[in-house]
């Protein structure tokens, strides 16, 4: 994965560029004149799209982040009333468009980050030129006519099993991080393995996310998108891929070969060659 | 499937190798064991996401996988699989990924951990405790600070207006009665954080007397009359005409039964009722203080007696306190080796709060004294 920080401050003009930057670990790679943004999904980091995104490298500049409390970003910088919605999250995709001047963006999303882009780019259209949801969903919880997989108790229940496989270290080192922002090494440390998220934040996007249900706000999206609907995606079934194309305008839905719910980790030339075939369909 | 080395395959800990799509491709014996299957054969070629509860199925595809993919191993994570008979079984997994011919696969080692995860939910509970007492502290903390300056102000604003030029001799008294006021409502603020102190340090000492109950009652009657009349709140006493003797510290016996009545009277709109009555009941001697007030809501009604505990959140709160006086009140009375417990119909409903003393049968010394 190429990254150059210093190229992307050049490239800025916006004076809140660096602390952007910063925040939400932004980096730039590849050669082209559009844009494409990976936006990594709910228990994971950018680190996710390292086998995807050099494929496109060649045609596109490449933004990845990181969403505030994973990865390499800025801990300190969460705000659990700023990111007590997906729309905070949104406004973290917006700020990094708007810090660099980004425009006619392709933004890929997993998961979580699908409908993170919707909203995004209902708020600011112009900033986008598609749309691709990779295992998207917009509500995770099963309502009355509508199937999202999942009970609230299995949701409560995900937070009691993070909360104990974060117990270990979260009860001890945590705090310490929290008391002490100078100390950087600990974060550091904390932040050098991959998927690392500060067990705070993670509680809360875990609420956030499955919790969220943003199917009022799947008609207002006017950018032109295409789902990738994995096969036995345990997190987001075949049923709420069909009821996002129905329910979405200017939607395509491409039903992938990969089993499970990372596409892009387990089966990455399948997911390159369908986002290659939705980049040529005529928007 | 391929045959399993026999060591591997009765090895104390289940052994699966699972493909990226989740398909067990192999499974060893102590995994059917645990899991109450038949054989291990069984579980080959199904998915591995049926083997897992749906928090630890969510928990694996969001944050597992990735970190496998990435890293290349995991190590113990917390997962709960799902037995033959629908109950949970608690592991511990570590996987690898390696290649195998043209695919990516993991093995995955998963211990059981019954008993530690056991212990884990405890110190998880044990934490979740421990930082609502906190949090608890901290907004007492916040709340001592907001009530003490209170006061404080009041007698601040007088100290410096009467200081300024010469007031006349009204403005002086009212100012006087003002500070006075405000000074005894800070002590008797400082003496509970005080009292709270010492219960905690276990320091809170009695001076124990045998005595008659009733003209403490009759005490503190006269003493949040003024109160009640006030609020136009109808307050009167139930007193037999025997004596009710028992062992107690007069002082502590009347701040208790004070901070049960002047709640009462605190908690009653204007028009209400509050009546205390106090009658000997078997080995106990036993005041009822019950109010026609705004009630205990059932939620609550277990915490009365909890150190800062009010029913209003600290920041709409009518009325002001440190939400100590009932902690003190149980504290003291279980000194005297006595109880005292809470009763409301709900919210609105008003409440009656009970006191029970062990009786004196025959008072030794009370006898004697004229």
């Amino acid at each position: 994965m190429i990254s150059s920080p210093r190229a992307a401050v050049q490239l800025s003009a916006h004076p809140d560029a660096e602390q952007v930057r910063v925040r939400n670990n932004v980096r730039f790679s590849g050669r082209g004149e559009r844009v494409m943004m990976f936006a990594h999904g709910f228990g994971c980091d950018q680190s996710m799209w390292r086998l995807v995104a050099p494929a496109f490298e060649a045609d596109y500049r490449v933004v990845m982040f990181d969403y505030v409390g994973c990865g390499k970003s800025d801990w300190l910088a969460f705000d659990a009333q700023r990111y007590g919605s997906l729309r905070g999250y949104a406004q973290d995709v917006l700020d990094i468009l708007n810090a660099f001047d980004l425009r006619d963006v392709v933004f890929v999303g997993h998961s979580v980050s699908a409908m993170i882009g919707m909203l995004a780019s209902i708020e600011e259209p112009a900033r986008f030129s598609r749309l691709i949801h990779i295992g998207p969903s917009p509500c995770y919880v099963n309502d009355a006519g509508y199937v999202g997989g999942f009970e609230r108790r299995d949701i409560e229940g995900l937070l009691d099993l993070m909360e104990k496989n974060y117990v270990g270290w979260a009860a001890f080192l945590a705090p310490v991080v929290m008391k002490n922002p100078g100390r950087a090494e600990l974060t550091e440390e904390l932040q050098s393995s991959f998927c690392a998220t500060d067990p705070r934040v993670t509680r809360q996007f875990a609420r956030v996310t499955f919790f969220s249900d943003n199917r009022a706000d799947l008609a207002k999206v006017t950018v032109p998108s295409h789902i990738l609907q994995c096969s036995d995606d345990s997190i987001a079934p075949e049923s709420v891929g069909r009821y996002l194309r129905s329910a979405m305008p200017r939607t395509t839905l491409r039903q992938m070969s990969a089993t499970g719910h990372c596409p892009h980790m387990s089966h990455p030339d399948e997911t390159i060659a369908l986002m290659k075939e939705c980049l040529q369909q005529a928007p | 499937m391929k045959d399993l080395d026999p060591l591997l395959d009765s090895a104390p800990c289940g052994f699966l190798v699972v493909g990226d799509d989740g398909c067990i491709l192999l499974a060893n014996t102590t995994t059917a064991e645990m899991l109450g299957v038949a054989n291990a054969v069984a579980l080959v070629g199904c998915h591995v996401d049926v083997l897992l509860s749906t928090p630890s199925r969510i928990f694996y595809q969001t944050h597992v996988f990735p970190t496998l993919c990435l890293q290349g191993r995991v190590h113990e994570v917390y997962v709960a699989l799902i037995g033959r008979g629908g109950e949970e079984v608690p592991v511990l997994l570590n996987a690898k990924r390696r290649t195998e011919g043209e695919r990516d696969v993991s093995d995955w080692v998963l211990v059981p951990m019954r008993q530690r995860n056991e212990l884990e939910n405890e110190i998880l509970k044990a934490r979740q405790v421990s930082e609502a007492a906190s949090r608890a502290k901290d907004q007492f903390l916040a709340l001592v600070s907001h009530e003490l300056r209170s006061p404080l102000s009041v007698i601040l604003n007088w100290a410096t207006l009467l200081s300024r030029g010469e007031p006349d001799v009204s403005t002086l008294k009212r100012g006087l009665d003002a500070i006075e006021r405000n000074a005894r409502v800070q002590s008797r603020l400082v003496d509970d954080i005080l009292d709270e102190v010492r219960t905690q340090t276990g320091k809170l000492r009695l001076e124990l007397v045998e005595l008659d109950a009733r003209p403490i009652l009759s005490t503190v009657l006269e003493g949040v009359a003024p109160a009640a009349r006030a609020k136009t709140i109808d307050l009167a006493g139930d007193l037999p005409s025997e004596k009710l003797f028992v062992r107690a510290d007069p002082d502590r016996l009347h701040q208790v039964l004070w901070n049960i009545v002047q709640n009462a009277v605190k908690f009653t709109p204007p028009g209400g009722r509050v009546r205390a009555a106090m009658r000997s009941s078997d080995a106990w001697v036993e005041a009822a203080i019950s109010d026609t007030g705004r009630g205990i809501s059932p939620q609550f009604l277990p915490y009365v007696f909890e150190r800062f505990r009010q029913e209003q959140a600290p920041l709409d709160r009518a009325e002001s306190g440190l939400g100590l006086g009932m902690a003190i009140s149980r504290a003291l009375v279980e000194l005297h080796g006595g109880s005292i417990s809470a009763s409301s119909s709900g919210l609105g409903q008003g409440s009656t709060f009970i006191v029970r003393l062990p009786a004196l049968q025959r008072p030794a010394t009370m006898a004697a004294s004229p």
